[in-house]
């Protein structure tokens, strides 16, 4: 006889839920459904269990989910195509991937980075580049 | 870049109005609303000129959005500098 278990504890971020392609053959919907709690328990198998504890079954690396490469699909894909086409990169980097929910953003977030600091302006390249590594350290301490 | 990127300003080998451009972009990333005209008064003297103090608020500012989405989601910091060439 099926158990019933709170969803929430599966999917905390210490614990987090298995990637989209199990939960459709799993009839758990998708993976938004189960984070934003739309789905308060579900009835737990043996196979769910499995997926679930599954050491490195996709497990996300990042707090809030981030579309990786290999799964974007449609205009998100699009907008990292692009992105490899104009940095002739492979690899989509993270804070790029940040952005994959809204590719029309993201095509501007380039756009921005592109004319504001990836360019000779009145500052040159290299001041830009010192001030982005000063802030970025600022950023990173608590103050 | 190194020495920047640790905060590390006094081993940078930075040129007096280097030191001055980033100092300026401290008080503008901790506390923008109390920058005064003396604080830009001390980039002109510098030897900055208008257009180029706006710049570095543009890229101070740029920066701040970005380590701010990278810090929310959990990807590092350092990654968009990593994406450096992204004109051709």
């Amino acid at each position: 006889m099926p158990q019933q278990v709170d969803v929430r504890s599966y999917c905390s971020q210490e614990n987090p839920h298995p990637n989209l392609a199990q939960n459709a053959r799993l009839g758990w919907g998708t993976r938004s459904d189960i984070f934003m709690n739309d789905v308060r328990s579900i009835t737990m198998t043996d196979e769910k269990r499995a997926v679930l504890q599954t050491p490195g079954s996709a497990k996300p690396s990042t707090k809030i989910r981030i579309i990786e490469d290999h799964e974007a699909t449609g205009d998100t894909a699009a907008a990292y195509d692009l992105w490899r086409a104009g940095s002739g990169r492979k690899q989509v980097p993270g804070i790029i991937k940040c952005f994959g929910a809204r590719p029309d953003f993201l095509r501007q977030v380039v756009e921005f980075s592109n004319t504001v600091h990836f360019s000779e302006g009145y500052l040159m390249r290299r001041h830009k580049e010192m001030i982005a590594s000063y802030v970025s350290y600022l950023n990173r301490c608590p103050y | 870049m190194a020495a920047i990127f640790a905060g590390k300003l006094d081993d940078a080998g930075l040129t007096a109005a280097e030191r001055a451009l980033l100092d300026y972009a401290e008080k503008v990333t901790n506390a923008a609303p109390r920058t005064t005209a003396e604080d830009v008064q001390r980039l002109r003297d510098a030897g900055w000129s208008e257009d180029q103090i706006a710049e570095a608020v543009y890229v101070t500012a740029m920066f701040a959005f970005f380590n701010r989405v990278a810090d929310a989601f959990g990807v590092p910091s350092q990654d968009y500098l990593s994406t450096g060439k992204l004109t051709p």
